[in-house]
């Protein structure tokens, strides 16, 4: 079987190599658009048999998780699989160089004939540009993404040297940008599937799949705030992990968990809202799996990260509840918005939220952008493995947080997408918000369960 | 036999699932390049040179003045607005005229504009109120009286500053302008003259014959148009010639019941071979009336079409010429004015 798994991969290897070097040196096809137009008249409906799936999966999923605890009786963590070979770092660090290498090619290829692409990037140099003759205090108090943009003004220092004050100094920090979003998903995502017990093959295989998902997220070419965030959470799902395994741990993995979280609030205050609705989601089936609440409530982890949180973010929150001039984190949702937005048109009566507002714009386009209806399949039986896994009572770490996390989201994508197609009345985007929010699913855990199943 | 073939069937199965899927993988992101590629939102070089002009003039982030960019479709598609505070930090109206800007006035037309509304409001909050506004001819697209009282301070560049009450004023007076009403006398800071052109006369010359019927009244001349070969030209005759030099623009008052269009010709040949016919020295502008009243705006320094011959100084006779395209019109002309 193992000779079967090497004969694979080095086919797999040649025909791969092949097609980057025909699509690198520019040919081009037109396979996923021809059945994208074909599928897209139906769209509605695929949508739905894809969330109703989904969430039938997903309900079934966490029943199989109840039921089966409370038959064994059993309070333990469930052992995780022990890999046959668990790749090296060095393994791990050619992989993801690769992946990112590989995913970089078609962004760049993109990037020499446009400019600054898309219109919110616009917004980005202007923080940037404050951050140059200001300085990140500024940053700080005026700049509702702060991280992301400090992260970029850092990259923009950096290569400005090598070309001047022009257009292509933007280019190239906004691209350099995405790319380090890419590489920090590729490298938390690989140390975390690397936990569960996963192998070379299946995490690469895994990864290459989410990247080529979430590519729209960063092909679309502003969604910077968005890609980082989803990016860092990765990387916050990596200390939760340890965190959850360990309840008496140390402060460190608390404190670098709440530190992540953090930087995402600073990065975008919606995803932040989610991402915090996941981990709480993570956390409550990790109690369940692992025999009751009072062990965990023992431990006094939810308050030690809430309180790390609140530390770290208390004066942003302060000021957005507080100071009606403040235009930064959070400023937007909290405190007396409409002063701050609406002062001087107390005429405007259901005036667009600007967030909001500014949003609806990217998502008008990422309804036209997302195409490979093969990634909408492999989602799919992915999600019945892992509850065919859920049933047998064999599943690994990855997949619980799959469910918690896959649970909010989808749950988030229904409601929407039911409220537009009920209540809205066509005038509430919530179809776009509802495939948006495929890009938000934990991708690299759920491919990982359907490579693995699919090379059995 | 068959749970063997079976068991074969599935593995092909899913190793041919697990390569597709690879493969998708990797040519998606190089297809989704060339089909799906949004194009980039910005305005052309030209704009971001005048950006970049107008930073290294005042300063970047400069808190003491702000940039006026006019709100229409160009402005709106490219970002224009948040291009201008991004490369300058400089504070941004976008708007339909300065002195809405100046005079602190909401305007109304634009609530449904979300870059109007945020950056209005920020700098309402920011307290970035009463400050000399910069007009480029690139970004702002200046009417004459936007730069009446604006210095120059580069090729295409001014600064208007101008106090809140003269702001209200003028903008009282672009309010007269856009809903066509009469204009009202002005007080010193804003010269309104009427320059008494009550009878027009038809030309009846080559090319002029037509079904127009001419009537005054109070002042207003009316003319009603059937359909014809030929456009209708009515004319006026300055006796003496007169002098428009001292005004930014003339006004011409038009009502009208149809959508239509028009010419105006102002002509500074005192001695042509037929009144109301060709001339040789003359400035042209073309317009295309809407339905109710209006005024047609002719600027001084930028006529459509002029001969070099033409003297702002001197102007002997205003042609007025009317379309009669298939369809009956009427229209009446109600006073010419000059706005210094």
């Amino acid at each position: 079987m193992l000779g079967h798994h090497r004969t694979l991969t080095v086919v797999l290897a040649i025909v791969f190599a092949g097609l980057v070097t025909i699509y690198a040196m520019g040919y081009h096809s037109s396979i996923f658009y021809d059945i994208f137009t074909f599928i897209y008249p139906q769209s509605q409906w695929a949508l739905i048999a894809f969330y109703g799936i989904i969430l039938s999966s997903l309900i079934a999923s966490v029943t199989f998780l109840i039921r089966y605890r409370e038959a064994s009786g059993d309070t333990r963590t469930f052992a995780i699989s022990v890999p046959i070979r668990e790749p090296s770092n060095f393994m791990l660090g050619a992989l993801g160089t690769a992946l990112v290498v590989l995913f970089a090619i078609p962004f760049l290829q993109a990037r020499q004939a446009i400019n600054v692409p898309g219109g919110d990037s616009v917004q980005y140099i202007f923080e940037l540009n404050q951050f140059l003759h200001s300085g990140p205090i500024w940053i700080l108090l005026n700049d509702s993404r702060p991280f992301v943009d400090l992260s970029l003004a850092m990259i923009y220092t950096a290569f400005t040297p090598l070309f001047g004050y022009s257009q292509w100094s933007y280019v190239v920090s906004t691209s350099a940008l995405q790319i380090t979003s890419t590489a920090l998903m590729v490298g938390s995502s690989m140390l975390f599937l690397r936990r569960n017990g996963f192998g070379p093959f299946t995490i690469f295989a895994a990864l290459l799949l989410t990247l080529s998902s979430t590519e729209i997220l960063q092909m679309t070419g502003d969604n910077y705030a968005a890609y980082l965030a989803l990016s860092m959470f990765y990387f916050s799902v990596l200390f939760l992990d340890k965190v959850l395994g360990q309840p008496r741990t140390n402060l460190l993995q608390p404190l670098l968990f709440a530190l992540s979280m953090s930087l995402i609030a600073l990065s975008h205050t919606q995803l932040f809202a989610v991402f915090c609705t996941v981990s709480v989601a993570i956390g409550t089936l990790a109690t369940i799996r692992s025999g009751g609440w009072q062990k965990v409530l023992r431990s006094g982890i939810a308050m030690k990260l809430s309180i790390l949180q609140l530390a770290f973010l208390g004066p942003f929150i302060y000021l957005a509840l507080f100071n009606t001039h403040y235009f930064g984190v959070f400023s937007p949702f909290l405190g007396d918005t409409r002063e701050k937005y609406f002062s001087i048109f107390p005429s405007v009566i259901n005036a667009p939220y600007p967030p909001q507002e500014f949003d609806r714009t990217a998502l008008l386009s990422l309804i036209e952008q997302y195409g490979n209806i093969f990634q909408y399949g492999a989602l799919i039986a992915a999600f019945l493995i892992v509850t065919l896994n859920f049933k047998r009572g064999r599943y690994k770490n990855s997949e619980l947080y799959a469910l918690g996390w896959s649970t909010v989201i989808i749950l988030g994508a229904a409601i929407t997408y039911v409220y537009a197609a009920i209540l809205g009345g066509g005038a509430f985007p919530g179809f776009l918000y509802a495939r948006r929010l495929i890009f938000l699913l934990p991708l690299p855990f759920l491919y990982a369960t359907l490579i693995e199943s699919l090379r059995k | 036999m068959i749970p063997i073939i079976k068991k074969r069937s599935v593995y092909v199965l899913r190793r041919t699932s697990l390569v597709l899927l690879i493969l998708s993988a990797v040519a998606f992101p190089f297809e989704f390049r060339r089909v799906y590629e949004s194009s980039p939102v910005e305005p052309t070089q030209q704009y971001l040179d005048e950006l970049s002009r107008i930073r290294n003039i005042f300063g970047y982030g400069n808190q003491s003045i702000v940039i006026f960019v006019r709100a229409e479709q160009l402005a709106l598609n490219s970002r224009l607005t948040e291009w201008a505070r991004a490369i300058t930090g400089i504070p941004v109206y976008l708007g339909s005229s300065p002195y809405y800007y100046l005079a602190n006035k909401i305007e109304t037309q634009l609530l449904d504009d979300p870059t109007y509304i945020g950056q209005t409001n920020q700098l309402h909050v920011s307290g970035i109120i009463d400050k000399p506004i910069v007009i480029s001819e690139l970004l702002a697209n200046p009417s004459p009286l936007d730069i009446l009282d604006a210095a120059p301070i580069s090729s295409g560049l001014y600064l208007l500053a101008l106090s809140h009450d003269s702001a209200v004023q003028r903008l009282n007076l672009i309010d007269q302008i856009s809903s066509g009403a009469p204009l009202q006398v002005m007080n010193s800071s804003i010269l309104v003259e009427n320059l008494n052109v009550s009878s027009w006369s038809l030309y009846l010359g080559t090319g002029g014959f037509n079904n127009a019927t001419v009537s005054s009244s109070n002042g207003f001349v009316s003319v009603e148009v059937s359909q014809g070969p030929y456009f209708v030209r009515l004319f006026h005759v300055f006796t003496p010639p007169i002098s428009l030099s001292s005004f930014v623009m003339a006004l011409v008052r038009v009502y009208s019941n149809i959508s239509k269009q028009v010419f105006l010709q102002l002509s500074s040949q005192d001695n042509p071979l037929i009144q109301g016919g060709t001339t040789a020295q003359f400035a042209d502008f073309q317009f295309v009336l809407k339905n109710g009243w209006q005024y047609l705006v002719l600027p001084m320094n930028a006529p459509a079409v002029g001969s070099n011959e033409f003297s702002v100084s001197s102007v002997y006779q205003i042609i007025f010429r009317l379309d009669r395209d298939n369809v009956i019109d009427h229209v009446v002309l109600a006073g010419v004015y000059g706005i210094a």
